[in-house]
């Protein structure tokens, strides 16, 4: 427990959740060490490690590493909901239940902020991990589907580059695609 | 490779934006992180045409997005991969034009749900009457007898153009001078463009079938190599698979005639061996043999006897050609009138069917139950005409003001 002089706080709350399985699997699994953008070290099973391709590749070119592996892309407050997601896939990995899956998705994505989507589709996308991603990918389409445009700008946080003049002919020549617009 | 094309293009204007985010990132600590453009794409790529038109004002990055071809191209690959949403819709075009979305009617429903179509107002004749001259993927393809006219319209995006007319205009009417011309309208893979096919007798030579391409891009018309297929072609063809596709009558002896199906592929601009239909098609009892899409496949369907109605889907081509029969229902039954005229338009995803029934109702035909419901839809003229088509994006005015200025 090289991480615990480092950072006390967060070792404590990531080993909670890894005791519990631990008992409830009765052998301890290994655990990969994972070290995130703002220095932050996650004990990870190693299963669940293995949902991130990143880290399986990682792992596939020096299989016998101990080493902390470093997510240089990765913060950690969307990477502790990363993991969460991904120890839920793991179940449906031995046990398929697609109509099961696709509800604990829904639930997974509905608890969330657009916040919270936003800032995990990169960790997503960098750790590719494919059904996630697609997961969030589509959650935000059906956010954003029928909002205005205003709301989907500051949904991204993109700011307007057109002129007013440019904007107001945009408007009224797809007059149609703006009415019944849910409200922001 | 033609994905890289679109990533670069949408990869120089992205990496100006990160650049600039970058420099304010100190700034701004509640900052959103930028997704990566082939994050929005996939996001984008995900909604409804509408939602896609609107958000055109998002930013010129959006725009041009959205606006790109390569950009519609994902959308249309991705609504067809999607089994969980409905992609399709039925135009029928009526009195004013309608849209039905065939999987949203339920049997216990007292209403047909339509949506009114915005069809371009000077692309109508006479009594609104509009010909249609093929559908393919969200496109389709019409003519308007009163100027006459040749168009492109994307039901959708309520986007349409005006197309080159042969230059022989008499020509452009069928059922004027000559009763046999045909037409088609389909996707040619290889060159990615839309092309539409047109034939008739030329009156000065030997009554060899002369037939017309047209592609989108080009909007030219030229003239290939005649049709010499013993046959004569009428009406407008089917197009599944970069395929063209007529039925046509064909004397066999003095005492029979059969059903042969007439195949153009429009990649090769050529006329293909002509296909054996399913079934016991030079069966005297047959009334009525028609094509239809369903989804990708083509779809055979005759009325045997008046009686029956069976629908076939067609896999492979050639000589590996099979027929798969997908179903069969009573018609003389409950469907009153249904022996006369029956077109299919739609086989719903829980095996309902719906069909339009002498030019004048919809009916959805429930197989379980052997019910029927009709719902007459009005036109002036007496009988509407109806095709399938898809909800995209495809992008018919490529140049936008606003958009090019980002670009240029």
């Amino acid at each position: 427990m090289s991480s615990s002089a480092e950072n006390p706080t967060l070792t404590a709350e990531i080993t909670k959740p890894s005791t519990e399985i631990a008992t409830e699997t009765a052998q301890s699994a290994k655990k990969i060490t994972l070290k995130t953008s703002d220095d932050q070290i996650f004990e990870v099973e190693e299963s669940v490690a293995m949902e991130f391709a990143t880290v399986k590749s990682f792992f596939e070119d020096a299989p016998s590493s101990t080493d902390t592996v470093p997510l240089p892309n990765v913060p950690a407050k969307p990477f502790s909901q990363v993991i969460e997601f991904c120890k839920e896939q793991i179940k449906f990995k031995a046990n398929p239940d697609e109509t099961e899956k696709k509800r604990s998705n829904s639930e997974f994505v509905k608890e969330k902020t657009n916040e919270d989507l936003v800032e995990m589709i990169p960790v997503a996308n960098y750790l590719e991990i494919k059904d996630l991603l697609d997961v969030l990918n589509q959650a935000v389409a059906d956010r954003i589907q029928n909002r205005s445009v205003e709301y989907v700008r500051s949904f991204f946080g993109i700011d307007n580059d057109f002129t007013s003049e440019e904007e107001a002919l945009l408007r009224e020549e797809h007059a149609w695609a703006f009415e019944d617009v849910d409200e922001d | 490779m033609k994905v890289s094309c679109h990533s670069l293009f949408i990869c120089s204007s992205y990496c100006k934006r990160s650049r600039t985010n970058q420099a304010g990132a100190g700034a701004m600590p509640e900052k959103i992180p930028k997704l990566p453009s082939e994050i929005i794409s996939d996001i984008l790529s995900r909604l409804p045409v509408k939602s896609l038109v609107r958000f055109k004002c998002v930013s010129k990055t959006w725009c041009s997005l959205i606006s790109h071809p390569g950009f519609a191209k994902e959308h249309l690959k991705r609504a067809k991969e999607d089994t969980n949403a409905n992609h399709y819709k039925i135009f029928l075009s009526a009195d004013p034009h309608l849209s039905i979305d065939p999987e949203a009617f339920f049997d216990a429903d007292e209403n047909l749900l339509t949506a009114q179509l915005n069809f371009p107002a000077s692309y109508s004749d006479r009594n609104s009457r509009i010909e249609i001259l093929g559908s393919c993927n969200g496109l389709v393809c019409g003519l308007s007898h009163r100027n006459p006219l040749i168009y492109i319209w994307n039901p959708s995006t309520r986007e349409s153009r005006e197309l080159a007319i042969p230059s022989s205009r008499e020509l452009a009417i069928p059922g004027s001078s000559e009763d046999s011309a045909f037409y088609g309208f389909g996707y040619d893979v290889k060159l990615d463009d839309y092309k539409i096919v047109r034939g008739y007798i030329s009156t000065s030579t030997n009554s060899e079938t002369k037939v017309e391409v047209l592609t989108l891009k080009g909007n030219k018309w030229r003239t290939i190599q005649d049709l010499r297929c013993g046959v004569l072609l009428r009406g407008r063809g089917t197009s599944a698979s970069g395929i063209l596709h007529w039925l046509v009558l064909r004397q066999e002896n003095a005492r029979s005639i059969k059903y042969v199906m007439v195949s153009f592929d429009l990649s090769e601009e050529n006329f293909l061996e002509t296909v054996p239909l399913p079934g016991p098609t030079g069966d005297d009892n047959i009334w009525n043999l028609e094509l239809e899409v369903l989804g990708d496949w083509l779809c055979l369907y005759c009325y045997r006897g008046g009686l029956f109605c069976e629908a076939w889907i067609m896999k492979g081509y050639s000589r590996e050609v099979s027929w798969t029969r997908i179903l069969r229902f009573n018609i003389g039954e409950p469907i009153p009138g249904g022996k006369f005229w029956l077109r299919l338009l739609w086989v719903k995803k829980n095996g309902n069917v719906v069909c339009e029934l002498n030019g004048r109702d919809v009916v959805f035909y429930n197989q379980n139950e052997g019910t029927a419901r009709a719902f007459m839809i009005y036109h002036e003229m007496g009988w509407f005409d109806a095709t399938v088509y898809m909800k995209v994006l495809f992008p018919l005015i490529i140049s936008m003001m606003a958009c090019d200025q980002a670009y240029n």
